[in-house]
């Protein structure tokens, strides 16, 4: 793989009270053996982003539009059969949140993991279990798992079983949701350290989404800041963590707690709007500090000098 | 703050049976396994560790949400062990509890006013209009404004930072003179952590309430409390004040533990974190003498696998580890 | 995310958006309105009324509903009845011979296809001193006339069974005479006869045909006083009679349906809420108390599962007596433990270790209050289910018990009908209405609740609707 190139990717589900616009022309890039994290609180979007990209759909969206290309070819257009066998899993895989508890609790995990390549690829099952076997190795975990069950795994191993399924077939991209959610910080640890090891043996592309700013920095190149369906702020994760230019993101950072040093911790009062109706100039403007009357035009996506962009009236 | 005591542990044990079947010997899980406690009048302590290292079971033990196995606990001089729930009703007025679910820590049939109500009904707030003066100051306090907008609501219409505030409201509503607040933030969102952090020291200072502070987020409890106790596998293995420990850990388990917890610090992709692989033990059957040394990368063939290390005070500080490595 | 709880009026909501659970509520309306009908259409004491048999003397016996008729297109006979007002009627005093002649003459058309059922005379004579002399005769359309009765009549208020009186029958026998010409007829059935087309078959049942026309009865009184009078009634019973039609008592099955409604509707209903609370609370005690009082439990339900429920219900209302709401208690009693309790057991168990209810313990609520006001509301749309699942069972109990003899003797309930049809020979003669029109009605009130349950399985099974 060369490039993933996202362009204005709308995702609008049709609910009971509305249209919910929960990822809202979004654009971003990312390239090979680099890792984009995808950051925000919790309703901002970043899911159904993940569940655009896999073209995992509930039956209610209203639409999905855009431009998604993957070296050139666009995903979206592509039929599902062509999408099914080309790209999802083989090219592009995902780690969902609560992967780890939607494991089969009647099958042997080698079974488990064996089995994708016997249904979808056609591998016969010694060579299918033998590939099984090989991943597993490749997450640290020990030989007997294989003839397991879920249910004798702690929260790690699954984890890490959940990571193998997602690699098996050598994606160029995984996408990873909140991949240690419910897991101690010890084990989250272990689990990053893995998901380094990958990224390093394999090349592998991480689009990596999570609300925890420090877990976050384990993986990162570069982060986008979604806030209400929109990317406010994409740059490296030196400019974003050490220079942050959006509001947004400069009042996330100070809202999390460091161990090592010292700092007054800011919090972000009010609410992220209702994203049926969202507000028609700029989303984060209700809770922003440095709101002008400008900001009641929408922004626009500005580039700045050093490659960077921000959707802020402070910057154009 | 005072010198006075206000709780204290003796080795306090809760073991819960797992019972074996009708012919199996009868097993427990020793969630708490001998942990001598002190907290002294507006002290805040952390109580810090993974989950499954007892941090939760000893809150609600010392709460009396359960009767312990063994050992003692006193409040303000008196041995509360083992009384029953009729002779507990005093202490249920002084020491509250607040969780960590803001989702599941409302009764969903009560209206906010109605779940702020039930602790003053309980204690015999007979005059109605006395409650409502109080319920109303509560939710002014934890800054749920305009109060007459959300006495009248149900929990399902509030988003969890304010289900949290109603929590905390609930909490104080009796003025209690101890807390247990088991990871009340984990579960909201980033932003509103600190906000709600920030309400609970303010009112902590304003009322001089004693806080036991469970939590595996070492980083928010350095923001919150003085001292932390660090616990694994059911016992307390570093205590101290907060900065310090963070600073200089003794224990290896405590060194893990920090080393484990990320700054948002961009450097950190370049690097693997030192954490020992592994999982905290099995408390049915924990391994003999020190409960860490399967995992511990300092492991003393010969002593840490036979003999249990006592906690003992290191220097002057008040420091304390349980680590034959200071022994 | 949102658990929240269901209200009862968001419950009733939902059973109405969909298909089955709205038309078992239509038809729930429905048997209300039935049982509102009831109080209004009969507002006498339907209690006495219903073991009284002179209060329906003027139905017929065993007649089936009038839309046969329509159904199956003949033409059976309503029941006919002159009353003192039909009959024209005068009357002459000849003060020389010392003697009052009053003259009645009442006619009616009969047009039906079928014969009447019964025939009787009612005569309300007045006299003073001596009895009077009363001849009664029944002219027919094609002109023969037959003397019925000629005599003394000495009560004021008589009666003349003209359908089974043996004098009338020898006469009517000898009427009959004259046409079958001394051929043996089996039966003599006067209300046969005497609507007969004049033939030699006109005896027989099955070969006579109905002799279309207008009737006319005269009735002739010879008195001795001036004041002396006769009023009289004729009814001409029919076959069919009503919505329902009648039981061998005569009884208007209309009324006993429309009064066995609330009372079906009630026993089942309070059986089954008795049942459900009482199920749910002990297992919620079970849950929340643990320990011993959730061993006693388990074992009360082992024991009560194996206790013979028939033989001690029979033997409980051998001893006291059958009363209808006393069989209830005993069923209620006898089914306090059930797999109810153990469902709501292991709800009760999962809602105890919920934070908001450890919350509770600590700021010092007691046991109890939790059981009811933090507990049992998670618990009530899994009660509501029950309930309506359980009604039914209850409904179908009672008519089973009344089949097997265990009636209350009072109060007319439907599985009283259906067991007094069987009684009565329906089964075997063929009286339809009387056991398919209760036993439908039991059956389609069982549906009505089986679909509302349907509707509610979307509550009770933890399903998320939306995302």
């Amino acid at each position: 793989m060369k490039e993933l190139v996202v362009n204005s990717l709308k995702l609008y589900y049709r609910t009971r009270r509305g249209t919910v616009r929960a990822v809202d022309e979004i654009s971003f890039k990312l390239g090979r053996g680099e890792t984009l994290s995808i950051v925000g609180e919790s309703g901002c979007g970043k899911s159904s982003t993940a569940y655009a990209l896999m073209r995992i759909l509930p039956r209610n969206v209203k639409e999905l539009s855009g431009s998604v290309k993957l070296d050139g070819e666009e995903l979206l257009d592509m039929d599902e059969e062509t999408f099914r066998k080309k790209i999802r899993w083989k090219r592009i895989s995902m780690v969902f949140q609560g992967a780890m508890n939607a494991l089969n609790p009647v099958m042997k995990i080698g079974y488990q993991i064996a089995e994708p390549l016997m249904v979808h690829e056609g591998m016969d099952k010694s060579e299918a279990l033998k590939a099984a076997a090989k991943v597993l190795k490749d997450v640290l975990l020990p030989e007997d798992v294989m003839e397991k069950y879920q249910h004798q795994l702690s929260g790690g191993m699954k984890q890490r079983v959940v990571i193998a399924m997602a690699i098996i077939m050598n994606p160029d991209i995984v996408i990873l949701d909140e991949p240690t959610s419910a897991l101690d910080v010890i084990v989250q640890a272990n689990l990053m350290n893995l998901l380094k090891k990958l990224k390093w043996e394999r090349g592998l592309s991480y689009i990596f989404i999570t609300h925890d700013l420090s877990l976050a920095s384990e993986l990162s190149d570069r982060l986008a800041v979604m806030y209400a369906g929109k990317i406010v702020e994409i740059g490296t994760a030196e400019d974003i963590y050490k220079d942050p230019l959006h509001p947004y993101t400069n009042l996330l950072i100070s809202s999390v707690p460091t161990l090592r040093s010292e700092k007054t911790l800011k919090h972000i009062p009010g609410s992220p709007p209702d994203l049926v109706n969202p507000p028609q100039g700029c989303r984060f403007m209700p809770r922003c500090p440095y709101a002008k009357k400008v900001c009641n035009e929408a922004p626009t996506m500005i580039r700045m000098e050093d490659g960077r962009y921000v959707m802020c009236h402070l910057y154009g | 703050m005072n010198d006075m005591k206000l709780l204290v542990t003796k080795d306090l044990r809760m073991w819960f049976s797992i019972s074996g079947g009708l012919f199996k010997k009868r097993r427990w899980l020793r969630a708490v396994d001998g942990v001598n406690l002190e907290l002294k009048e507006g002290e805040t302590l952390t109580l810090a560790g993974e989950s499954g290292c007892g941090k939760t079971t000893l809150g609600k033990t010392i709460l009396r949400l359960y009767k312990p196995t063994s050992g003692k606990i006193i409040y303000k001089g008196r041995d509360i062990t083992n009384l029953n729930n009729k002779q507990l009703k005093w202490y249920r007025r002084e020491a509250q509890v607040i969780h960590q679910d803001p989702f599941s820590s409302l009764n969903p049939f009560f209206t906010i006013f109605r779940i702020l109500e039930e602790p003053l009904i309980i204690h015999n707030f007979k005059d109605k209009d006395e409650r409502r003066e109080i319920i109303f100051r509560a939710l002014e306090e934890v800054k749920l404004t305009p109060v007459e907008e959300f006495v009248s609501k149900y929990p399902h219409m509030l988003s969890g930072g304010q289900r949290q505030r109603v929590v905390i409201a609930r909490a104080l509503i009796l003025r209690p003179k101890f807390i247990v607040a088991d990871e009340p933030i984990s579960m909201l969102d980033a932003s509103i952590r600190v906000e709600i952090l920030y309400l609970l020291k303010e009112l902590q200072k304003k009322y001089g309430i004693t806080f036991l502070y469970i939590t595996h987020d070492i980083a928010t409890a350095k923001y919150f409390s003085e001292k932390i106790a660090i616990m694994y596998a059911g016992k307390i293995v570093e205590r101290g004040r907060i900065d310090k420990i963070i600073s200089e850990p003794l224990h290896p388990y405590t060194e893990a533990l920090l080393a484990a917890i990320p700054d948002p610090d961009p450097s950190n992709r370049f690097k693997l974190r030192e954490v020992p692989s592994g999982e905290p033990p099995n408390l049915v059957n924990p391994p003999p003498g020190c409960r860490f040394w399967p995992r511990c990368p300092k492991f003393i063939k010969g002593l840490c696998d036979t003999k249990e290390p006592k906690l003992v005070s290191i220097g002057k500080e008040n420091r304390e580890v349980a680590c034959h490595l200071y022994s | 995310m949102s658990t929240r709880p269901l209200t009862p009026k968001e419950i009733l909501k939902e059973i109405l958006r969909t298909k089955s659970g709205l038309i078992g509520v239509i038809i729930l309306v429905l048997m209300v309105v039935l049982s509102i009908f009831a109080v209004i259409y009969t507002p006498y004491d339907i209690v006495n009324a219903w073991n009284d048999p002179v209060f329906w003397q003027s139905n017929p016996r065993l007649a089936a509903p009038e839309w046969i008729n329509i159904i199956a297109g003949i033409n059976l006979p309503k029941t006919i009845i002159l009353g003192h007002n039909n009959f024209y009627k005068s009357e002459y005093y000849v003060q020389i011979a010392g003697l009052k002649y009053v003259n009645l003459r009442g006619t009616f058309k009969f047009q039906y296809d079928y014969f009447p059922s019964e025939l009787s005379l009612f005569l309300k004579v007045n006299y003073s001193n001596k009895s009077p002399l009363v001849k009664v005769t029944f002219v027919r359309p094609d002109g023969n006339m037959v003397t019925l009765y000629e005599g003394i009549v000495e009560s004021h208020n008589s009666v003349i069974y003209i359908s089974t009186d043996p004098k009338i029958r020898k006469r009517i026998r000898t009427f009959l005479e004259k046409f079958t010409k001394g051929e043996e007829a089996y039966m003599i059935y006067p209300e046969i006869i005497l609507f007969a087309k004049p033939d030699r078959d006109m005896w027989d049942a099955d070969k006579a045909r109905v002799l279309k026309g207008t009737y006319e009865l005269r009735i002739e009184m010879v008195g001795y006083n001036p004041t002396d009078t006769l009023e009289a009634k004729l009814i001409v019973y029919g076959r069919v009679y009503g919505l329902v039609g009648t039981d061998d008592l005569r009884r208007d099955l209309l009324v006993g349906i429309a009064w066995g409604a609330p009372i079906t509707l009630a026993f089942g209903l309070i059986a089954a809420v008795l049942i459900s609370v009482i199920q749910v609370l002990l297992g919620i005690i079970s849950a929340w108390f643990g320990g011993i009082i959730d061993e006693a439990i388990q074992r009360l339900s082992d024991i009560l599962l194996v206790l013979p429920f028939l033989p001690i219900v029979i033997l409980i209302s051998f001893i006291y007596g059958v009363d209808i709401w006393r069989l209830l208690l005993i069923v209620v009693v006898l089914s306090i433990v059930g797999s109810t309790t153990k469902v709501a057991r292991s709800i009760a168990l999962q809602v105890k270790s919920e934070q908001y209810v450890e919350a509770a313990i600590s700021y010092g609520a007691s046991g109890w209050r939790i059981i009811f006001l933090y507990i049992f509301p998670r618990l009530l749309p899994y009660t509501i289910a029950n309930i309506v699942m359980v009604t039914p069972s209850m409904i179908f109990l009672e008519a089973a018990l009344a089949l097997i003899g265990l009636i209350d003797p009072r109060n007319p309930t439907w599985g009283r009908i259906i067991a007094d049809a069987y009684d009565g020979g329906a089964a075997v003669h063929g009286y339809w209405w009387w056991i398919l029109i209760p036993a439908s009605l039991i059956i389609l009130v069982a549906s009505a609740f089986a679909m509302i349950g349907y509707s509610l399985d979307k509550i009770v099974n933890p399903r998320l609707r939306e995302r």
